[in-house]
């Protein structure tokens, strides 16, 4: 037996008298990856023993059932006993892997199908992009003076600095059949800087043209260690092309040399033994930019502007060939990919809270929905949907600040997961004509949308057979199927459909948009269970890992990406005995069916899920011990009283997923939205505390004192745009309680600048204008998030009427989720920022978890006992 | 013309944003020039006066408690929504009257009391007689209606005008009343 099976074995038997589940299942996850890599994994046997040891592990961990210890003990034995019996095999791996003549130095292959997975395919599809030259749009600066002799000159500045690296180190290890081993390295790195400088002068007075000179300036730098040819670099003329042209492609190329040979040379080259041999690769690549534009009158500076963008991305990669004589008999890759993208516009300092502009209800009407006398329900509810289009317009032109983390794998079997940039959401809402539906070329009527509660399906055991009925799961293109809307004869973006059309849709390679992908995401819970669309999914899947042409192999692994992204986002409240049995069982398939890499990575996935724990406790630091001196509100600073309600803010916001904000909108049930619940008694805990804190003073003094320190609070708050604990403190303040005591002059001029905030009318104009200038990192106001939703919820319909769509019934109304996604796209965007603060342990322990408060009734008391009621009683009346 | 601003309360899935879709959906008449804050607003004519109802809604934040004052603060008049088949969303109001008349400071607040999902005849749970009798003791008017159908929807906002408009007027003459003695 392999050591490292051994090891992994008994380890996991020690750990099975801890009763751990976590340990137990991570322990299974090194056994299942030991036999992979050692045993002969096409073994029938050896694989039934592995999916009945998952079955009883995943019965006693994943479903918490009673299980027989020993009866896993047994299971484990076996598994042990096989996979001696049926080491990995020295013959031709499994399907069309590449054979090549041995070589003294195997490169890893390139193979021309742009599908496969190999290390280079990927470099190139993640890293080779160029970064586009960064042109912000800055105000148009008038000049509204009627003089018409002066001279206007306009300045732009255009600042670039690309710094690009790399280093690759090929390494690789034969193992002789007499146990010597030879082993060759080799290491390239390449550095290249450039900046360049733009300046454009123009200068225009009266009757003269306008006269535009540009100036540049440019530097170049390249070094490349462990010398190579480097011979026109530096003379290829910058103006034309790109500079980093030349660059680019060597990143392409594969070098040929060996730098360095360890050990003896290779003897006879045809005796076979195993050789491995791997490539790993670091790039990093740094663009900063800057673009400033300024404009002068007669040497009296009108305007000046400034904006900055900063791109880095690192990569991180390795591939490992295994080589049996001249077999490759497996690959495996893996490694991360880093984006992020920095973008600062410097707005001028005094710009207006930008109100929206008025729009005319028309105008709005074809923005947002459809015609009204062709249907009473269906045009969209919303001033809200246009805020948060605003919203979003407003984050990208503030600030932008992307991070986009890859973290990729694969083998021989292969697959690898990106994530994808959103196109403009706006972009799409603003297509002011929502009227034209295309119809779908074939019409399939669809279930009723409530069909029975959909449960477990046991996939170890399913068959697949392409059922009697048409199956639209299992067609390749669902872009028939789907209604579309249409302007000017050009198709937009989906419109709605039948159910399944729709799932297709979302998980074909070719056509559909990743907008729709990722809309379809964040939305499907209003019209599928996660449950329902795992298992609809996993038909597909296994449908189409059947079919051996490539577009079905394709569609395959692109809807078994989207299964595993499904997991990934997976609520606690999913995770229940139906959708755990259908993926363990969908797990054991594919060991079944040879497929170790997927099951592998789809088990480990829904084990993280299921990790994922979140303890309240932590946050709101209820489980420290009393500090021994008790400390007061007037131990600590406002700033930092306002840093950590933020970090606790924070945490909580972030854990609330899309989904609990979309099952709120439609039932309100606590279970589902539990962390939703969390924050939202946060932010009551706190409004009561507060109340608490200034009316149980004794004296007015201290009254206000109080008082007085949470304006100072607030307005820390707002400035850190943690409108929630603002909102908070604000809605305390402007309680009746409070509100009705006498409060010097002093105070409520501080408070006038917030009372407004909360004006309900308008639908929260003036708070929405507010959040529209928010800075990120930002702690929104969940309350009007809940309300815009249930109003996009209550006032459209979950389907196309029938009528609009000839007849067919039951065609989900996607027009509708495009607008829930809008608000909860928004959101996500501004999840993205996190605040950089410290928990400070003895503030958070004095909040001691906002507990201390004494409830409306008695706050009433107390306030009508330092200022007695003049309401008339009814009797007095 | 006058203008009235009116909270809807009542516990989560009663009704109320069904409700207030109702009414606010054939709101956009080109009549005048609403903007896109004017989503709740409409305009209502009551007995031949015509007045601009702004409503604000709950649905969705009835679990910000710490809100709810703030609401009430904003509002002229208050629709209090109960589900006829669901006693507990009954249950769940009957002081509401109390709180609003605190926070508002004065006895004379116009009040309705609105039973909705009367379409759900069949699975009623609450009586009308039990709704005229708690909105007797808070003298307000009452009515049932069925958001789903679209029945009484309207005839319940000309009914919180009119009670607003009564109100106004009452407190006017008690006002001059008063001056006079
Ligand atoms: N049968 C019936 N159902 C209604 C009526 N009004 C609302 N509903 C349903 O009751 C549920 C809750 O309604 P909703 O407007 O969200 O209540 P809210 O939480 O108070 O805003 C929804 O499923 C509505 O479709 C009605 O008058 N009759
Ligand atoms: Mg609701």
């Amino acid at each position: 037996m392999s050591k490292e099976i051994d090891i992994s074995i008994r380890y996991l038997e020690n750990v099975l008298s801890t009763n751990n589940s976590t340990l137990i299942l991570s322990s299974t996850a090194a056994v299942l990856e030991a036999v992979s890599k050692n045993c002969d994994t096409t073994n029938g046997e050896l694989k039934r023993s592995i999916i009945s040891l998952l079955r009883i592990i995943d019965k006693k961990c994943f479903l918490n059932q009673d299980v027989d210890v020993n009866q896993i003990k047994f299971s484990l034995q076996e598994v042990g006993k096989l996979s001696t019996k049926y080491p990995k095999s020295h013959q031709k791996p499994g399907n069309e892997v590449k054979v090549k003549t041995n070589a003294e130095f195997r490169e890893i292959e390139t193979v021309p199908n742009p599908d496969e997975e190999n290390i280079d395919n990927l470099l190139n599809q993640l890293n080779l992009k160029k970064v586009p030259s960064f042109s912000p749009a800055f105000p148009d600066i008038g000049d509204d003076s009627d003089d018409e002799n002066g001279i206007t000159t306009k300045q732009k500045e255009e600042e670039r600095a690309e710094q690009h690296g790399q280093k690759v180190c090929e390494e690789e290890v034969v193992k002789l059949p007499d146990g010597r081993e030879i082993r060759m390295k080799k290491t390239k790195t390449v550095n290249v800087k450039q900046t360049t400088k733009h300046v454009t002068i123009s200068t225009k007075s009266a009757n003269m043209p306008e006269v535009s000179r540009t100036f540049m300036n440019a530097r170049r730098g390249f070094d490349e260690d462990e010398e190579e040819e480097n011979t026109n670099f530096g003379s290829s003329n910058m103006r034309g092309g790109d500079p980093f042209e030349r660059f680019r492609s060597m990143l392409k190329d594969k070098d040929e040399k060996i730098e360095a040979i360890e050990g003896e040379s290779s003897s006879d080259p045809g005796t076979p033994g195993s050789s491995s041999k791997s490539k790993t690769i670091e790039r990093t690549s740094e663009v900063s930019q800057k673009v400033s534009e300024k404009k002068e009158k007669d040497g009296r500076l009108l305007a000046e502007h400034e904006a900055s963008k900063l791109d880095k991305s690192n990569l991180f990669a390795k591939q490992v060939d295994t080589y049996q004589g001249a077999a490759l008999i497996d690959r495996k890759g893996e490694g991360s990919y880093e984006e992020s993208t920095l973008v600062r516009s410097a707005l001028p300092q005094d710009s207006q809270v930008a109100t929206p502009p008025r729009m005319h209800v028309v105008e709005y009407m074809m923005m947002f929905g459809d015609d009204k006398k062709n249907n009473e329900n269906e045009y969209l509810k919303g001033t809200t949907i246009s805020s948060y289009v605003r919203l979003n317009n407003n984050l990208t032109t503030h600030e932008e600040q992307f991070k986009k983390k890859i973290q990729f794998e694969f083998s021989t079997a292969g697959t690898s997961s990106t994530t994808i940039d959103l196109d403009n959401l706006s972009d799409l809402l603003n297509q002011t004509d929502f009227n034209c539906l295309r119809p779908p070329n074939k019409f399939l009527e669809d279930t009723p949308l409530i069909v029975e509660q959909p449960k477990a399906i046991d996939w170890q055991r399913e068959p697949t057979s392409a059922p009697p009925e048409k199956d639209l799961l299992l067609e390749h293109d669902g872009v028939d199927y789907v209604i579309f809307r249409e302007k000017e004869g050009k198709v937009l973006e989906v419109r709605g459909g039948p159910k399944d059309a729709l799932i297709v849709y979302a998980t074909q390679s070719t056509h559909s948009s990743l907008l729709y992908q990722e809309a379809f995401l964040i939305t499907f819970r209003t019209f599928i269970s996660s449950l329902e669309l795992v298992n609809k999914l996993i038909k597909r899947y296994l449908y189409m890992s059947l079919a051996d042409d490539s577009q079905s192999e394709s569609i395959a692994r692109h809807t078994f990406s989207v299964i595993v992204r499904i997991i990934d986002e997976t609520t606690q409240y999913e995770l229940d005995f139906d959708l755990i049995t259908s993926v363990t069982s969908f797990v054991y398939r594919l060991i079944h069916d040879g497929n170790f890499t997927y099951s592998r990575i789809l088990r480990t996935r829904l084990l993280d899920r299921i990790k994922d724990s979140f303890d309240i406790q932590t946050v709101l630091g209820t489980n420290l011990c009393k500090p021994r001196k008790p400390h007061d509100l007037f131990d600590f600073k406002s700033a930092e009283i306002a840093c950590q309600l933020t970090f606790i803010d924070s945490q909580l916001y972030h854990r609330i997923e899309s989904a609990e904000l979309l099952w709120w909108a439609q039932e309100q049930n606590e279970k589902k939205s539990k962390n939703l619940v969390n924050f939202t008694e946060q932010f009551n805990n706190l409004s009561f505390w507060v109340r608490t804190l200034i009316i149980t003073q004794g004296t007015q003094k201290e009254r206000e004192r109080h008082m007085m320190k949470f304006v100072k609070i607030m307005k820390h708050l707002r400035e850190m745009c943690n409108f929630n604990s603002y909102l908070a403190i604000l809605s305390a303040i402007m309680s009746t309680p409070l509100a009705r005591l006498e409060w010097s002059k002093n105070i409520k001029d501080a408070l006038k600048e917030h009372t407004a905030v909360m004006d309900t009318a308008q639908s929260y104009k003036n708070y929405r204008a507010l959040l529209q200038t928010a800075k990120p990192p930002c702690v929104p106001y969940i309350g009007i998030i809940l309300q815009d939703l249930t109003f996009v919820h209550a006032g459209n319909p979950d389907t196309i009427p029938s009528d609009r769509c000839h007849g067919a019934k039951n065609m989900i109304n996607f027009l509708k989720r495009w607008n829930q996604f809008a608000i909860l796209d928004s959101i996500r965007k501004l999840k993205k920022w996190n605040y950089d603060i410290k928990k400070n342990d003895i503030v958070v322990q004095y909040f001691n978890g906002f507990k201390d408060c004494i409830d409306e009734e008695r706050t009433w008391q107390l306030s009508h006992q330092i200022k007695p009621s003049n309401r008339k009683s009814k009797t007095q009346a | 013309m006058r203008e009235f601003k009116v909270v809807v309360l009542g516990s989560g899935g009663v009704g109320k944003s069904a409700l207030t879709v109702q009414f606010v959906s054939s709101t956009f008449i080109e009549k005048y020039d609403p903007t896109i804050e004017d989503f709740y607003r409409k305009e209502i004519e009551v007995d031949g006066q015509p007045s601009v109802l702004e409503i604000l809604d709950t649905a969705g934040t009835e679990q910000f408690s710490s809100m709810r004052d703030l609401y009430i603060k904003n509002g002229q008049g208050f629709v209090v929504v109960y589900s006829i088949t669901s006693q507990q969303t009954f249950h769940d109001i009957r002081n509401m009257k109390e709180q609003i008349v605190r926070v508002k400071g004065s006895e004379n607040v116009p009040i309705l009391l609105v039973g909705n999902k009367c379409d759900l005849s069949h699975q009623r749970q609450v009586r009308s007689e039990e709704g005229l009798a708690l909105a007797e003791s808070w003298s307000c008017p009452f009515t049932e209606c069925s958001a789903k159908n679209n029945q009484n929807v309207n005839v319940t906002f000309a009914e919180i005008v009119r009670e607003m408009n009564y109100v106004q007027n009452k407190s006017r003459q008690s006002k001059s009343c008063c001056s006079l003695m």
